[in-house]
């Protein structure tokens, strides 16, 4: 009898799509009929707790929270976020791009590469979102209907295909046809609520201020820890002649147990007077191929004092001082 | 280096109030309190700013070598840190060679023709102390021929298949460890 019920109710709520025709059903998901009304959404304890939470202007409205939180999905009667995302996901890029060449001016490409993923990957944003409080919605449209769960908090939460569905307890279906993994959603809904906040703030400022406050400062990444040299002592003699400096040379600063079975040498690169880096080993070649990467680091990771970056206001190219000549090439 | 700070150790523990009012001990001994290392009396530091940089090599992010430094930069000096006397007392630990640029283009070839004809009379060592040159340079000049670089690596295999399992370990855990020295981990 129950059965029946629902069975009706899902009919009439047109869930059950898969047994209409798939000329209707593209029909369908083309063209959004329902919008999320800024009404409802001041309903919505989720959008009103995260809207505040994140300090958002009054400009940006509840409703386009919630189309943020609204991913791309099969059976979809709202309007998506991916546009969003896209728009968002650029803003993200150019500010952790900019931030990062200007404050190193001399990254290889490949780690500034890796350090931008690692400040605005989805994996790091996936871990903002779940900091900024984004609920995820698991529950399917069968138990939505049953708890009758009003339409302000379905649009709360983050909504889409996941593509990891628990169906009975140990049990998950992998489906990776037109589904999203939770960490691709979570960024997804990130990236828009900040392609969002500059289309309603209207003010890259703004909107900078904002990336910087909840996002770029608020995980500390370890760029010293990406670097990894090929060879080494090739490369820093490479760059010292491209540089004009004099030849590299090694030199054993102090050593402690030679004869011993842990011998520790303190070696140092010298240019002729100058040092340009220093480490240790457990044997000479360890301790000069480690004070080689300690000097090449040193140069890789030079930082100016005053970092001026082209979105602040006051910037002018002349307060550009110092120009990378790009990677040593060995 | 090491004595000479102790001296100036001592030097600074020197008393510099009376121990004229310091209590007597009842019974004699033969403690003497003026010349005693526990009469510990620190001088007196004045306030102010002081930068006490740790004893650990400085990281990358913190100080960049004066001669990475940009000409741009305010922190470049024209100065260097050490003087040549300083850098004297640190041995190098290889001489540097000055680069001769002697073979030709002949000699390069005849190389090439050696190597690839001969590769077990013809190693790397043998060429470089016939031409004159470094191995390196061979190694540029010539690579090894397949068929003994396959040989060389069945050797290697054989001598490896000798190995007991703990040096198996030990050798593995090395190669580990080799690879950290390259990412300064």
């Amino acid at each position: 009898m129950i059965s029946k019920i629902i069975e009706k109710k899902l009919v009439s709520l047109q869930l059950v799509r898969g047994l209409s025709s798939s000329t209707a059903r593209s029909a369908r998901n083309n063209a959004f009929n329902t919008v999320i009304t800024e009404e409802v959404a001041t309903k919505s304890p989720q959008l009103v707790t995260l809207h505040n939470r994140l300090r958002l202007p009054g400009s940006f409205k509840l409703s386009t929270l919630g189309r943020c939180l609204t991913c791309i999905q099969k059976d979809n009667k709202y309007p998506n976020n991916v546009g969003l995302s896209i728009f968002g996901k650029n803003l993200l890029s150019y500010h952790a791009t900019e931030l990062l060449l200007m404050k190193y001016p001399r990254l290889p490409l490949n780690v500034l590469n890796n350090a931008i993923n690692g400040i605005i990957g989805d994996e790091t944003l996936y871990s903002i979102g779940k900091e900024w409080g984004i609920q995820t919605d698991s529950s399917t449209a069968v138990e939505k209907f049953l708890n009758e769960e009003p339409e302000e908090i379905t649009i709360g939460r983050l909504r889409f295909d996941n593509q990891n569905k628990s169906i009975e307890s140990n049990l998950t279906v992998i489906d990776k046809k037109n589904t999203l993994t939770q960490e691709v959603a979570m960024a997804s809904a990130v990236k828009s609520i900040v392609g969002a906040y500059y289309a309603s703030s209207k003010s890259l400022q703004d909107t900078k201020k904002f990336i910087y406050n909840y996002i770029l400062t608020t995980r500390h990444l370890k760029i010293q820890d990406m670097f990894e040299f090929e060879q080494p002592t090739r490369e820093l003699a490479a760059l010292c002649k491209r540089q004009g400096l004099e030849q590299p040379v090694t030199r054993l600063l102090s050593e402690s147990g030679r004869a011993s079975k842990r011998p520790v040498f303190l070696v140092a690169v010298f240019s002729g007077n100058e040092k340009l880096g220093e480490s240790f080993g457990a044997s000479l070649r360890e301790a000069k191929i480690r004070a080689s990467v300690n000097a090449l680091m040193n140069w890789y990771l030079y930082s100016s004092l005053d970092v001026k970056l082209p979105s602040d206001a006051d910037y002018s190219r002349e307060t550009l001082k110092e120009v990378d000549h790009g990677i040593v090439i060995v | 280096m090491f004595s000479q700070i102790i001296k100036s150790g001592i030097q600074s523990q020197k008393r510099s109030v009376s121990t004229e009012s310091l209590p007597k001990l009842a019974v004699k001994n033969k403690f003497k309190s003026r010349g005693s290392a526990f009469n510990f009396k620190p001088q007196k530091v004045e306030p102010g700013v002081y930068h006490q940089p740790s004893p650990s090599i400085p990281s990358p992010l913190q100080k960049t070598p004066n001669a990475f430094l940009p000409a741009s930069d305010i922190r470049k000096s024209s100065s260097s840190e050490y003087t040549a006397e300083d850098v004297s007392y640190m041995p190098p630990l290889s001489s540097v060679k000055e680069k001769k640029y002697h073979l030709t283009a002949q000699q390069i070839e005849e190389i090439r023709q050696l190597r690839n004809s001969d590769p077990y009379t013809y190693t790397r060592k043998a060429l470089a102390k016939k031409f004159d040159c470094s191995e390196f340079f061979v190694s540029l000049v010539v690579d090894c021929p397949p068929d003994r670089l396959k040989d060389m690596a069945g050797r290697l295999d054989t001598i490896k298949s000798t190995w007991s399992v703990r040096k198996k370990e030990a050798k593995s855990d090395h190669e580990k460890r080799k690879q950290n020295w390259y990412r300064n981990a």
